[in-house]
């Protein structure tokens, strides 16, 4: 059946407005109920900025392309998507993917929200020692020396 | 467009702290284990987070638990076993052969992470043999000196010990192996006949006896027992053999070569056997030719020769440590007790398989010692 497809309007918090198919919005469990409780043309999202919506937008546009045009979901649209979402996040600066953590949340949608996690925790990795982390996450310590001295303790084992 | 000059307060730009704790979980969720220490120095809240049991529960959710080996050592004869989990940090080195003097190897770093004890009696505690379960160790039975019905159970993600249910007779010297959600445990006990196998269901936590004939002709003389295409198979020194549950009989399978001595342990990886001989050799099953065949690769043949590691062995135990090949050994070149432990990286190149020591250290000095690999 080729129905037409049904186009919704999502605005941002600072107003900037994107329209999209109704498969898209649908990539967000948040959205998705939105949608069916209230089918109104236009939903405004108080919590998410133009700058992160349009993230948004481009990331669930793709995977929600990529799987229709795969069909049975075949191997190479699969290692495409994986491709996609590499150089979606490779350039983005540390703040827009915890912008980004925060609205995949709201809007409730998990592969995006795991894409994020996976960026931060490889982010981690990279780390040389607990400081690099800190500096890199932006993290100021609570420890007082003498608990980060039992805490170093505790693992010295493994810092033989 | 429309710009609104009144922007809420929460939208200012996230950080990271600003994230709440199950995102900042899942996260760390995706790090390896091997970064934990030096993780939960940096603050209080990552601490917290890395110390919860359910860090652990959203690493089996998100499939990013890892492979990890534990070590049961027994540093001497009257002393307690101890538990270890075996921490290798690969240093990335190659394996090189120095003229003359071939006795020095890349010593890869390593830490072993000592496990609480698990009674304040460890003398009385199983140890003998254990089984990994997801990410908990079963600990069954005991040595020739004291059997033993016992078993402990420890949850390796928080290193609490606990009791299992009792088997239903006291054994030695047990061979153990998970085959669809049930522990099986071989070995000797008072009245042989019977119950040679017991059955743990893990559901339940109630054992029962399995029926088992024809294990005579090879209990005897030694056997190494694990699960290969969902059959229970038992390697012994002539002939190998398979357990039929539907007429619970081990029947013959194969006729062991006479070059193939006297096979140490045996594993499975990607559905191909790999076995260590007493001799010392690593081989692969090969189906096909019905045969088994050298892995090959030069720090195989290296290790082979050297003075102190020697893979010519007492005692072996090997594993499969996420799709790698480890092995543990006594050397019998070496006059005490050093427990050797190589991961081998493993390749197949056309009808060949060929071994690559990714990481070898001599471990520990032990009389005695017993390991599993557990996930977490």
């Amino acid at each position: 059946m080729e129905n037409e497809k049904k186009m919704i309007t999502l605005k941002s918090s600072d107003d900037v407005t994107f329209e999209v198919e109704e498969a898209v919005v649908l990539e967000s469990q948040f959205l998705s109920h939105l949608v069916q409780d209230c089918p109104a043309p236009e939903h405004k999202i108080k919590e998410v900025t133009g700058k992160i919506l349009s993230k948004v937008v481009e990331y669930c546009e793709k995977h929600v392309v990529v799987v229709v045009d795969g069909g049975d979901s075949s191997s190479s649209s699969g290692d495409d998507l994986k491709k996609w979402d590499d150089k979606f996040i490779k350039e983005m600066d540390l703040s827009t993917v915890y912008d980004l953590i925060a609205a995949a949340n709201y809007l409730n949608i998990q592969a995006l929200l795991d894409l994020m996690c996976q960026r931060v925790a490889d982010v981690i990795t990279a780390c040389k020692d607990h400081k690099e982390i800190r500096e890199t996450l932006g993290i100021v310590s609570d420890y007082t020396a003498e608990e980060e001295a039992e805490v170093l303790k505790e693992n010295e084992w493994a810092f033989d | 467009m429309n710009r609104d000059d009144e922007q809420p307060q929460n939208l200012q730009s996230h950080s990271f702290s600003s994230l709440p704790d199950e995102i900042i979980e899942n996260i760390l969720a995706r790090v390896s284990r091997y970064n934990y220490p030096s993780l939960s120095l940096v603050s209080k809240r990552f601490h917290s987070l890395l110390s919860s049991p359910q860090l652990y529960m959203t690493r089996s959710h998100i499939r990013t638990t890892e492979p990890c080996l534990y070590l049961c050592l027994k540093h001497s004869i009257d002393q307690p076993p101890r538990w270890y989990s075996l921490w290798m940090k690969s240093v990335g080195e190659t394996l090189i052969e120095h003229e003359e003097d071939n006795h020095v190897l890349p010593r890869d770093d390593y830490s072993l992470f000592p496990v609480p004890s698990s009674s304040s009696n460890p003398l009385r505690e199983p140890y003998y043999t254990s089984v990994a379960v997801g990410s908990e160790l079963y600990v069954i039975g005991g040595s020739y000196k004291a059997p033993s019905s016992a078993v402990r159970i420890l949850d390796c993600r928080t290193h609490t010990w606990r009791d299992g249910p009792s088997m239903l007779v006291a054994r030695w010297h047990v061979n153990v192996f998970l085959l669809d959600e049930k522990i099986y445990v071989m070995s000797h006990s008072r009245n042989e006949a019977l119950d040679w196998i017991e059955v743990l269901d893990i559901k339940t936590q109630t054992w029962r006896h399995v029926r088992s004939h024809g294990a005579d002709e090879f209990d005897r003389n030694g056997f190494v027992i694990n699960v290969f295409e969902g059959k229970i198979c038992a390697i012994a020194s002539k002939k190998s053999y398979a357990y039929d549950p539907l007429e619970s009989r081990w029947e013959v399978v194969e006729e062991l070569p006479q070059y193939l001595k006297f096979i140490r342990a045996w594993c499975v990886i990607e559905d191909v056997k790999y076995c260590f001989t007493n001799s010392g050799d690593c081989k692969w099953y090969d189906s096909k030719a019905g045969d088994w065949i050298d892995v090959k690769g030069s720090d195989l043949k290296l290790m082979h020769r050297h003075r102190t590691c020697s893979l010519a062995c007492r005692r072996a135990e090997m594993h499969n440590l996420g799709g790698k090949l480890l092995v543990m050994w006594t050397p019998v070149s070496l006059p005490g007790s050093r427990i050797w432990c190589a991961k081998m990286a493993l390749e197949k190149r056309g009808s060949e398989v060929w071994g690559k020591i990714e990481w070898a250290n001599s471990v520990s000095q032990s009389c005695w010692f017993s390991s599993c690999v557990v996930s977490i």
